[in-house]
This record gives C-alpha cells, structure tokens and sequence, in this order.
C-alpha cells in the first residue's frame, strides 16, 4: 500500500537534442545505431562518478533522447571515426539542443555517382581527403575500404549486402586524393532501387567507417 | 518426559559453545587426509580453459557441458555454424578466482601452525602447492583484466567496516611480478614428482612460469598502455620486456631433458604413421609430453567434447562444431599453393583440376595437418569422413574443363553460375538427401554425410577436426556427458615454443645470449624439434629466423599471421599450426596485439569437394570412388569476423565495481 505512494516519482521528460557535424560544417555521415559513434552521458547533477550510458546517432548525425531526467550532464561523441574530443557540460531542462563539432579522419567524396552498368553491377568512383588532427594530433594510417549496398536506407556496414560486393580492399596513404573506382562484384539480384554508399577507414582504436553521402541507383 | 526435560534443561544453559558436527574444522582438514581433500577442492577450481570452458555459459565461463561457442571461434582456427560474427569470451570470471584465491591463501595462513602434527616439510610442500594454485588463478585473471588487486591474506570483516575490504586494482606489471614471486617460490620448495597426478611439481611451476612471463614480455612489448591515476591498469613499461622473456627463456630451459616430444608411432617415412603419432599424443595417458594434465572418469566427472565436436555421422548427438578453417589448413606443408600462400586446385587458365579420388589432393600432406584435421575421405572410427559439398551430374564427363565457379575472392553465391546451377545437384541437409540414381544402377547421395550442405550446416568449411578427438568409441556410443579424456594444460611443444619465441624476442632487441646459449641458433633448434615430430620441413639454419620484414598480407603461406619481422612470424604461424584447437591461440593474438588487425572484416576460408557422377562407385555408405574437383572460397554464409581493440581486456564486471568503487574500469568500458 505505502510502496506506491513512494513510487509517484516524475518520469523522466527533457529532451536533449542536436547533430554531429564534421570539419566542413555539415552532418557528419554515420550509420544508423553505434556502428560508427556514439554519445557518452554523464549525470554529473547525480554523482561525481556517475555511471555512463549512451545514446545511439543517426545516419544523418542527429541524435535526440527525450526521456532525460533534468540536471547536468557531461556529453561527449566517442567510439567513431573522428578525432577524439573532449565533453561538453550541459545543463538539460526542458528541451534543450545542442550540436557538437568533430573533425572526421577522412572525408569521403563521391567522384562519380553510382550507376549501372550493362551486366547489372553497379559501380561508383569516389576520393577519400585526410584531416589534420584539430590538436597536431598525428594522423592514423590508412587500413581499407568497402562498398556498401542494401535495399533499404540504412545502408552500411551493419546493413548491406554481402554476397555482390567481396571482402574489404586494402588501401595506403598514399591513394589520397585520388579518384578510386569501386565495382560489385556480382550484378544486382532484382529489379529495384538501392541504396548505396562507400566507406573507408583508417587504423585507430575504432576501425569505423568515414562515409560518403547515401545514393540511389535503380536496376532495371 | 521428565527425564528429557530435565536434561535439555540441565545442559543446554551449560555451554552453548560446542563446535557443529555439520561443519569440518581445522583441526580435521589439516591432517594427511584432510589435505587430500582440501587440494582436490583446490585443484578442481582451478580456471583451467579445458573441455568444460565456454564463451557462453557456465560458471563465469568454467564448468560446462556446452563447448559449442568458444574464443578459437575468432582466431581463424574453427568455426561453426552458430557462430556469424565475432564471439565475444568475456564471461566476468572474477568471483569464482577470488574464492580459489581466498582459499589458497587461507592454507598458506593456517598451516605454518599444524607444522608439528603435519612435518615441516610437508607445510612447505603444500605452502608452495597453495602459491602456484594461486598464481594460476591470477594468471587467468590478469589475461582478462590487466592488473587487477592482488589479495594476499584471507580478508575478514570487522565491526561491519567494509571499507579495508575494498581494495584498488594495482598494476599489471605488479600482478604478473606477484604471480612470478609465486611461481619462484613454488619452483624452489616443491619436488620433482607431484604428489598425485594432476597436482603441481617443480618442473610444472617452471613450465608455467615460462607462459606467464611470455605473456609479461609481450604485453609489455606490444600492449598501449593505459594509466589511471597514476597506476598502470594496462599495458607494462616497454622497458621490462627482455627481463621477463629472459625469465621465461630461462624457466622454459630449466625443464630441458624432463619432458620429451611424443614420437611412439613417428616414422620417418610413413607419413600416416607421424599423423597417428600426432593424434595419438592427445589421448595417450602415457605421454612423456604431458606436463600439466586435467584428468576425468566416468561417471565422477565427465564432458561432452566427443558428441558436440565429431563429424555428424559420427556422433548419435549434436556433432558438426569442429570446421577447422581453409585460412588453418593452408598454413601447412605439402599442398600445391598460389602466390598468394592459398591452396591451388585450379589450372593457370582457371579450370578445376580433377583428382583421382578425394583423398588425392591431400596425398602429401604434412603429417601434423592430418593428426589435427579429419582431410575428405579420412578413415575415423572404422568410417570415413564424408565431405562433399554437391556432385557433377552424369552428363558431365570429368575430361571437359570445367571453369571455376565463383572467382578468386568473391563472396557470390555459386548458384549465380548457370553450369552448377543446371549441372551440380546439392542437398540442403546431410541426413535425409534424396539420393541421385547412376545409368550404372547405382545410387549416391548429392552430399557427403559430414557435409558441406547447400544450407550450411554439417561443416561449415569443408573440414572437421581430430585433434582429441576418441577414434575408440562408435557413434552410437558418442553421447553427451559421456567423453572422458584428459585435458592436456600444459605439453612439452607449448614449453619448446614458448623458449623458440622468448629466445628471438631477446636476440632480435639486442640480447645475443642467456646462461651461454646462443639464442637464434636455440630458437631454431626448439622448431625444428616440433618439425621433426610434426613430419614438417626443418629450418635450413637459424639465420632463417631473420630480422627482415614479415611476409606481407596475401604473398605467401601463413602471410596472413601478422608479427613484426619474419624470424617471429614463421616462429608464430609454427605455434598456431602446433597449438590449434588447445585453446591457447586466442590469448596470443591478443598479447602480439595482432587480433584487431588480422581479425577486421575477415570471412574465413573454406574447401568445397565435388564428385563427378559419371564413373562414381559407392564402396560404403560413406564413401564414394570417383573423380573429385575441389573450389576454395569465402564461407558461404558471408560471415564476417572483427576482433575490436576493446577485447583486448574485458569489462570489470559492473557488479564488482558496484561493491568495491575503488576498482577502476578498463579503457572502452
């Protein structure tokens, strides 16, 4: 009888909402969940040792948990493909947006869109551009890159196609810059649009993927 | 009734301070047959990553009869097909350590008094027994976690104060220096002979030191080192690296001439025999090899290795979980290879060749692959291993090439390819195929019964292992909770390797000798003793072993096995091809700190057998003369293995840190 009267607590109600943005002033590229990043939050309101949890990104480098509990809270991007950063103290009230500024290890550009060719593989051209660590921090290496295709949006490396594209390609430094054409290794299985991006990677603690932007294609 | 109550009433309010019978005191257990006891107990709780360990379930991962998910499942030695991607171990073993340790150190504490009732030297003995118990257990530990607290008395709790009972993590290094003062101890005070089998000697404290300070050397060579507060969680100053591989040269050398490599079958000519030999080292009690050896019997303590790890048709249960991967066969000698260092079973035009029989392809093949690996067509068990993915249908005479089905490196299906699509005839289970009737009467199944099916279960690889494998027991015998082999801690070829491996990491960082032993030439002459026995190639000398740079990714045999120069990877693809499928490899990847490179976006390798029909005679049911052709590929389920740097150490468990806040996390947590 007394224990509910105790439980009438609030539930919980700010909301903490914003993008990632890369070292060009646009949405970072990420994949749907925690694949390539995720945002570390700390009650600092609570406890001076709180324990952390995490809040998923989307494709687009937004992100937004609107089941908060009012207080301050110390945020920070972590686990992605971008240079590591220091938190952010927010304090969280309401609805309250907030951006972060990473710089991404590499940017990744499309060449030449994707297209189909006649024997039903699609085949795209892109560059990959290193960034300078914000801080002099050194640059890691280069380690490979893939080429992703789905059915759905939320293409990526936790959502593609397996079976048409091969394993990873390796890749050096020294490719930066230059235009790199990327085939599947299969033609398409039906008749349908696709969803397809290239992502590449450099060797740091993560191994995630920098990501072109997301393209179509339709098979005949 | 008066009497009762007149004596409950009399003697109960005289003295309430009578020990409990229901509980065994001190002065019962420190006695010859208490110890007995006590050790067995000790023993028996020892983390030991034998037929019983799991990445699933079980005891903080100990204990088990469910051996299908282990961490070999992430190094490129086995897969199965519940495993898709990668595997993590981590089970927060942590409490069920710190009982063993609490309970080792509790003997250490106590028995100094019953010297006089038990013998000093007794005390001493079991004193040192108690420390290299304790060492294991911490070795364990400190593989997972990196420095972790290092408890060395029985902790009590007094007045209800918690607070001396939550005690930091010290360093790693600290943690592998106590585990090595341990084991010194244990080495001075103990016997040549263990007391009882299973239980710890001299010579097994020195084998055991020789892996833990290989693992202190290599992680303070290759570990990143992580600092809180001052103390270094993870990771030990590079500095310290010759220092503990000098320890464990030394350690490894100091058992030279008490153990020998098992050769009671091994023939320099017969091929079959060294791989009998090979085999036969896991299962004979006798082995002059065996150094540290868990025993079982049934039906006091048994596992469940025989009836979840044996081909399909072989076992009356589960099966199927050993596919030793085309990547593990093809660091082996005696095969025909590509530049690459990949099994070659095409023409330079891209043609299959076609092989006589399916065991053909494997005719020359080292003999240690063949004492590890059930190879097509393998007798086991009074059968034969049974593998083949499809058959060629009859109208296909194995004269007319047939070109390669999917190319080199690609994860295509094969039935993109309109020949087998019309041509080849497939079965998607092993045990109820609808068998293909021949113009010469007879009929043949589409599949081997030990696989590969086109649904991906039975093999997933193409192979099936044998390594511990009992080839006594028929398949109807092959029962869960029923197998009872030993499991070999601790063998001679751990130690030689171990000393190969110390011993190059000291020449090759300024160290030319050790006691007056030339190191290259020692490292040289430890592998070519596992040569020899394993019926390999030996080194042409010890310059072999050479500072140059490894072979690069994708030019050459085993040029996959990542290591800083070429003298340390021919030294680490010879551990991996010698230790396979003993649970040992997966710490290695991770002490070279190798894992998140070799193991990133990986789909392992696999060996797919198809049978011509035209000319094909069943000579037993599980086994069909005929021509054979043989297509290496990606795994055909596009399984995709990444080891992230992160598992290099587990997590703390939460609960831990949740009692004791003073225990700090390890990095990416």
């Amino acid at each position: 009888m007394y224990s509910c009267e105790k439980d009438n607590y609030e539930t919980p109600n700010a909301v903490l909402q914003g993008t990632v943005i890369d070292a060009h002033d646009v949405p970072l590229q990420l994949e749907q969940g925690q694949g390539t990043g995720r945002i570390r939050m700390e009650e600092t309101s609570w406890s001076d040792t709180p324990i952390p949890f995490y809040l998923n990104l989307k494709q687009d480098g937004s992100y937004v948990n609107n089941k908060l509990f009012a207080g301050t809270y110390l945020v920070t991007p972590v686990e992605g493909a971008f240079y590591p950063v220091q938190g952010e103290t927010i304090e969280i009230n309401g609805s309250t947006q907030h951006d972060f500024h990473v710089t991404p290890y590499l940017q990744v550009e499309w060449v030449n869109e994707p297209t189909v060719l006649a024997g039903g593989q699609v085949t795209a051209t892109f560059k990959f551009t290193r960034n300078a660590g914000p801080a002099g921090e050194a640059m890691p290496n280069l380690l490979d890159y893939q080429l992703f295709i789905s059915t759905t949006q939320y293409v990526g490396n936790n959502n593609f196609d397996g079976t048409v594209v091969g394993g990873v390609v390796s890749v050096a430094n020294d490719k930066e810059n230059m235009p790199i054409t990327i085939t599947s290794t299969a033609p398409m299985k039906y008749a349908t649009t696709y969803w397809v991006r290239v992502g590449v990677r450099v060797n740091d603690s993560y191994k995630k993927y920098n990501y072109t932007t997301i393209k179509t294609v339709t098979v005949p | 009734m008066a009497f009762i109550l007149f004596l409950t009433t009399v003697c109960a309010c005289n003295k309430l301070d009578v020990p409990p019978t229901n509980i065994v005191q001190d002065k019962d257990v420190f006695t010859d047959a208490g110890m007995l006891a006590y050790m067995a107990a000790l023993y028996s709780r020892m983390p030991i990553e034998d037929f019983k360990y799991s990445a699933t379930e079980g005891d903080e991962g100990f204990n088990t009869w469910n051996q299908i998910w282990l961490p070999m499942l992430n190094t490129g030695e086995n897969a199965n097909r519940n495993t898709n991607g990668f595997q993590n171990p981590a089970r927060g073993y942590w409490k069920s350590g710190y009982q063993v340790i609490r309970n080792a150190n509790y003997l250490i504490e106590q028995l100094p008094a019953y010297a006089a009732t038990l013998t000093q030297e007794k005390v001493d003995r079991w004193i040192s027994e108690a420390r290299f118990v304790r060492a294991f257990t911490y070795f364990a530990l400190a593989k997972r976690y990196g420095g972790v607290p290092i408890i060395d008395q029985v902790q009590a709790l007094n007045d209800g104060n918690i607070a001396p009972l939550q005690v930091p993590r010290n360093s790693e290094q600290e943690v592998y220096d106590f585990i090595l003062g341990d084991l010194d101890y244990a080495i001075e005070h103990m016997r040549e002979q263990s007391e009882q089998q299973g239980r710890a000697n001299k010579n097994i404290a020195a084998a055991f030191k020789s892996r833990v300070a290989l693992f202190a050397g290599s992680i303070a060579r290759y570990a990143k080192p992580y600092v809180v507060d001052g103390v270094m969680l993870n990771g030990i100053p590079a500095e310290k690296a010759n220092d503990y591989f000098t320890q464990s040269f030394q350690a490894a050398k100091m058992i030279e001439g008490k153990y020998t490599l098992y050769k009671k079958k091994w023939s320099a000519i017969d091929k079959i025999a060294t791989a009998d030999n090979f085999a036969d080292l896991f299962l004979d009690a006798e082995s002059p090899e065996n150094i540290l050896v868990k025993g079982y019997f049934y039906p006091d303590a048994f596992h469940s290795f025989d009836a979840v790890y044996s081909p399909p048709h072989m076992t009356s249960t589960y099966g199927d979980r050993f596919n030793p991967t085309l990547d593990f066969v093809e660091l082996f000698e005696g095969l025909p290879k590509n530049e690459k260092g990949q099994l070659k079973t095409t023409h330079d035009d891209g043609t299959y060749v076609v092989y006589d029989d399916v065991e053909q392809l494997f005719e020359d093949c080292e003999p240690r692959l063949r004492g590890t690996v059930l190879l097509p067509g393998q007798p086991f068990k009074g059968m034969h291993t049974d593998l083949r993915r499809g058959t060629i249908e009859e109208s296909v005479d194995p004269a007319t090439p047939i070109q390669k089905f999917v190319g080199e490196g690609l994860t295509a299906s094969y039935n993109a390819n309109t020949f087998y699509a019309t041509h080849v005839k497939q079965s998607g289970t092993w045990n109820s195929q609808t068998p293909i009737e021949l113009s010469t009467g007879y009929s043949i199944n589409p599949t081997g019964l030990d696989g590969p099916t086109s649904a991906n279960n039975a093999t997933v690889t193409g192979f099936h292992g044998r390594k511990y494998l009992d080839p006594k027991i028929t398949a109807a015998e092959t029962q869960l909770h029923r197998s009872t082999q030993s499991w070999i801690e601790i063998r001679y070829a751990e130690i030689l390797l171990n000393r190969a491996e110390a011993a190059l990491e000291l020449y090759q960082h300024g160290v030319t000798q050790v006691d007056g032993v030339a190191l290259q030439e020692d490292a040289a002459n430890c592998l070519n003793q596992i040569r020899e026995r394993a019926g390999a190639p030996l080194l042409t000398g010890s310059t072999e072993l050479s500072a140059d740079a490894p072979l690069a990714v994708g030019t050459g045999v085993g040029s996959y096995v990542l290591a800083p120069t070429r003298g340390l990877q021919i030294i680490r693809i010879e551990r991996r091809k010698e230790l396979a499928f003993e649970h040992k490899l997966w710490w290695d990847m991770l002490r070279w700190r190798t894992a998140d490179l070799e193991v990133n976006a990986r789909i392992w390798r696999k060996l797919n057998p198809f049978l011509f029909a035209k000319g094909a005679v069943p000579e037993a049911p599980d086994y069909v003369r005929g021509k054979y052709i043989f297509d290496g590929r990606f795994d055909e389920r596009n399984a995709r293995f990444t080891v992230a740097t992160k598992y290099y150490y587990e997590a703390i468990p939460g609960g831990e840190i949740a009692a004791n806040p003073k225990l700090e996390q390890n990095e990416q947590y």
